[in-house]
């Protein structure tokens, strides 16, 4: 699995966590887990935004990529910026950080969104 | 009362004595009562509250040498614990979401992120047990209204107690009606196996009021934003506001007595000046005594119900008499005048007859004649002359003597009618009240024109009774009685239009004599029942007075007491939490009354007095709201063996965080303390103390849908959580793939952080500096942070592992990747290998 359909898979995925009231298994546990998908989603969908210009970033560090995005995404900078605050976001959900607790449903919603307009855009 | 508070009072009051406080100083009007007994009876009984107070001064002789209450027994209340909270589309809860807390002491902490719902437990609690919570308290309409949660339309809160002897417990329940208001449902108890009640039944109000077991993260950011609030906060649970409301209850009672009393007396100095400017001899009464100390009001009354007495009645008697008065009539004078006038005419007529020689003659001539009878013809007996008496005399002679003797009774009867005459006009003036006369002129009537009338009637009398007496004042018989007469007819006309004058004014006098007194006589009565009632109010000021001004006295050593516990229970929690703070808790105490009262905290900075609150930063005002929270919450009176604090961290720095987490725990050895806490701050603390807890997380997912799950550590939460995905098929296995070894990841790093945390802390350093450096660090310079204690050393960090196990690297290197894409192989092995490297890292401080 890649490409478009990687993306897709892990962003239905991760709105299906957010959107499905769960018990057992997964009850407190999918906060955390969604925010690793959707940080994969985004960070899936950047890979393939440079594989699709032949461009051979996604060896370069994250900081590098958002950066290089801005300049490529010059026509839609709040998009480019809205990108790497939500990745830098998503990262933060994804490490462990003291006291901090996991992400909420409205943060990751809104996450979910900003990768989903860009990928269903980029990926169209 | 507050019990101990009872306690403290009683045992002041006995101190006290029978005599009490010398009764204050009588002061105008005030009714007699020199003493101020009862009114030790009157400080417990205010402090009960004003229905209290009313009802020992209804009875005033109850209130009176009344016996005191005994001592009460230390309070020995049964304990209340809390099992459950149940919350169900109120607030962020949508569908019914259980807390299940151990019924007993213990710490509690529920962590949750702001809206994840943890705080709706709280309030619900709150709500049920209060009917109100601090945060709406004084919030909008729009506030109050938005307390639905939009996922569910069914609203219901409830709560299950452990009650210290009811082995079956109790619920406490409030459901709301669809489209119902917050504050139109009820709060119901059950108890197992029984009907339902109120919640009022289980009597649980006043102890909620006093030691109100809740402490929101608003109440404790506002602790100190009103001083008296405070103050009236502590001085609640201490019963101290009891203390104050029974000043005022006191006070309030004094003053409307005083108030009555003297509207009273000003309404009296009215009717007092007003009586005095009265012509109605009535006035007078009333206002002797109205002058009289006790203002004379039985009498008062009696008088102004009752008729006039003599003395005022003669003034209106003399008036009434007047009124009535009628002259003599017209007729009456005519007749009398007439027959004045009809004797002097018969006297005139007679005149020159010689009334008196006729009768004599005939006397002398009956004498001859019964002498001639007796002796026959023959001389004149006197002169001798012969032949002188014989048949034609006696014939002549006794005609003669018939002639004189008729001529003469003409006389004597219009002497006799002329007598008569007199009489009558003596009578004509007799009728007139002359004493009644005599004083009109102090009534205001005008009565010279009567006088003189009067005068001028006796001055015609005068020659008739001087006829009648015999003294001739005139030549021709009778003149003097037709002079009387005409002047009589002369006088009457006069004297008549003067008294009908006099009468008319009488009247008028009468009529506008009655007008003004009786409106006054009727505001006296209207004034009397209510000053009746001033007096007996008043009666009771002495009492009042003594008790007010021993609570008065007393107000500060009584609270001082009561509060000292409170105080230094206080203070010590401060010495927990203020850690590097350099403000010094000396004492806490309350101060002050009315506007003024307040919560006094002596502090010293760096060893110097000052005022706290300038000087402290927000964490510290929290730490001190919390530090005066505690002791009122844990009250030994208080039945509720659980508090609720919701969110005491908040602007608390780690330090003091670690400080809280101490006085939290031991707070916790005697009481069920549930801590709602929106960051993992307190129980990272509490972990790394190793401290009792149970801690849950509380999440909320999409649809208002809220988890409430125990929350092991960090370490043990990440890898639980791996573990779950590994084996879920709630997820693709794909998805899993993804997810789990960034889990892994998290748990590591967890990890690595306690390690830190608990060399570095552990060491003495500043929580902020190590919470800097952890910020920082991360990936393998964490890790090289918990085994090296150096950041720099992340080169070293693969050898170090890879020569601890051989796994360790290989899982460092799993999880390192596989946060950012899918990983083959066996999960739950990798997961366990993580879990092994998470807990040597943990250990490796």
């Amino acid at each position: 699995m890649s490409g478009a359909s990687e993306v897709r898979f892990l962003l239905d995925t991760a709105r299906d966590l957010l959107a499905r009231p769960r018990r057992g298994d997964l009850a407190g546990t999918w906060p955390r887990a969604c925010a690793l998908l959707i940080r994969q989603a985004l960070e899936a969908a950047l890979d393939r935004y440079w594989r699709a210009r032949g461009l051979a970033l996604h060896e370069c560090s994250a900081r590098a990529q958002w950066i290089c995005l801005a300049e490529y995404e010059r026509s839609d900078p709040e998009s480019a910026t809205a990108l790497s605050g939500t990745w830098h976001a998503l990262s933060r959900a994804c490490h462990h950080h003291a006291y901090e607790l996991a992400p909420t449903a409205a943060e990751l919603r809104g996450w979910l969104e900003v990768v989903e307009r860009w990928h269903s855009r980029t990926a169209g | 009362m507050d019990p101990a508070l009872q306690r403290i009072v009683l045992e002041r009051l006995d101190a006290e004595g029978a005599e009490g406080p010398s009764p204050a100083p009588l002061k105008r009007g005030r009714p007699k009562a020199a003493r101020a007994e009862g009114w030790d009876y009157l400080v417990l009984a205010a402090l009960e509250g004003r229905e209290a107070l009313a009802g020992a001064l209804d009875t005033p002789s109850a209130a009176a040498g009344r016996a005191l209450p005994p001592l009460p027994e230390p309070a020995r209340v049964p304990g209340i614990f809390l099992r459950q909270i149940r919350v169900q589309g109120f607030r962020g809860v949508g569908r019914e979401t259980r807390l299940d807390l151990n019924p007993g002491p213990g710490l509690t902490l529920v962590v949750g992120r702001n809206g994840s719902g943890k705080s709706s437990f709280a309030e619900a609690l709150e709500l049920l047990l209060t009917g109100d919570t601090f945060r709406w308290k004084d919030r909008s309409a729009v506030w109050r209204e938005a307390w639905r949660n939009l996922h569910e339309p069914a609203a219901r809160i409830a709560a299950d107690f452990a009650v210290e002897g009811e082995p079956a417990g109790l619920t406490v329940s409030r459901e709301f009606e669809e489209g119902g208001r917050l504050e139109a449902a009820t709060t119901l108890v059950q108890r197992r196996g029984q009907a339902v009640e109120p919640f009022a039944a289980l009597g649980w109000g006043t102890a909620l009021s006093s030691w109100r077991p809740f402490l929101s993260y608003a109440e404790l950011g506002s602790t100190f934003d009103q001083p008296t609030d405070l103050h009236d906060r502590l001085a609640q649970i201490l019963g101290l506001d009891e203390l104050a409301a029974a000043q005022k209850v006191l006070a309030e009672e004094r003053l409307a007595r005083e108030k009555a009393l003297k509207q009273a007396g000003v309404a009296r100095d009215a009717l007092f000046a007003e009586l005095a400017s009265h012509p109605d001899l009535r006035a007078t009464g009333a206002r002797e005594l109205l002058a009289g100390a006790d203002w004379g009001l039985a009498e008062l009354s009696a008088k102004l119900t009752a008729e006039a007495t003599p003395r005022e009645a003669t003034g209106l008697a003399v008036l009434r008499q007047l009124a009535a008065l009628e002259g003599p009539s017209a007729e009456s004078v005519g007749a009398v005048v007439d027959g004045l006038r009809a004797a002097a005419r018969q006297l005139g007529a007679a005149a020159g007859t010689l009334a008196e020689r006729s009768q004599q003659l005939a006397d002398l001539l009956d004498s001859a004649l019964r002498f001639h009878d007796a002796t026959g013809d023959g001389p004149c007996p006197v002169c001798g002359r012969a032949g002188a008496i014989d048949g034609a005399w006696h014939q002549a002679r006794t005609a003669e003597v018939v002639e004189l003797r008729s001529a003469a009774a003409s006389v004597a009867s219009a002497r006799q009618a002329g007598e008569r005459s007199v009489t009558a006009a003596g009578g004509l003036l007799r009728d007139l009240p002359v004493q009644a006369l005599a004083e009109a002129g102090g009534l205001g009537l005008n009565v010279e024109t009567l006088l003189a009338a009067v005068a001028a009637c006796q001055s015609a009398l005068e020659p008739l009774e001087a006829w009648r007496r015999g003294v001739a004042t005139s030549a021709s018989p009778g003149a003097e009685l037709a002079a009387g007469a005409d002047a009589l007819a002369a006088a009457a006309g006069p004297l008549r239009e003067a008294l009908d004058e006099l009468a008319g004014a009488a009247r008028q006098e009468l009529q506008k004599r009655e007008d003004a007194w009786r409106p006054l006589a009727r505001r006296l009565l209207e004034w009397i029942p209510g000053a009746e009632r001033a007096r007996a109010s008043a009666s009771a000021l002495p009492a009042i007075e003594a008790a007010a001004a021993w609570r008065g006295a007393q107000g500060k050593a009584l609270r001082a007491e009561r509060f000292a516990p409170i105080g230094q229970r206080a203070r010590s929690i401060w010495e927990q939490l203020r850690l590097q703070s350099n403000v010094d808790l000396r004492d806490v105490v309350l101060e002050g009354t009315a506007t003024k009262r307040r919560v006094e905290l002596k502090v010293a900075v760096d060893g110097a007095d000052s005022v706290a609150l300038g000087v402290m930063s927000q964490g510290e005002i929290h730490a001190l709201a919390l530090s005066l929270f505690l002791p009122r919450a844990t009250q030994p009176e208080s039945p509720f063996r659980f508090l609720v604090i919701d969110d005491p961290v908040q602007s608390m720095d780690p330090a003091r965080v670690d400080g809280l987490a101490r006085v939290l725990a031991e707070t916790a050895r005697e009481r069920q303390v549930i801590v709602f806490t929106h960051d993992d701050r307190l129980a990272e603390s509490v972990r790394r103390l190793a401290l009792d807890a149970a801690i849950f997380a509380v999440t909320r997912a999409e649809g208002s849908v809220v988890e409430v799950k125990p929350n092991a550590d960090p370490v043990d939460r990440a890898i639980g959580d791996a573990r779950a995905l590994a084996l879920t098929d709630e997820l693709p296995p794909a998805a899993a793939r993804r997810v789990v070894p960034g889990l892994c990841r998290q748990a590591i790093e967890a990890a690595a952080m306690q390690a830190v945390r608990a060399r570095r802390i552990g060491r003495g350093d500043r929580h902020d500096d190590v919470q800097a450096v952890l910020e920082k660090a991360s990936g393998l310079k964490l890790v090289a942070l918990a085994l090296f204690d150096d950041e720099q050393r992340a080169g070293d960090v693969m050898n170090r592992l890879n020569r601890e196990r051989r796994t360790f690297g290989d899982a460092w290197q799993w999880c390192a990747a596989g946060s950012h894409e899918e990983v083959a192989g066996d999960l739950m092995a990798h997961v366990n290998d993580a879990h092994a490297l998470a807990r040597w890292l943990a250990r490796s401080a």
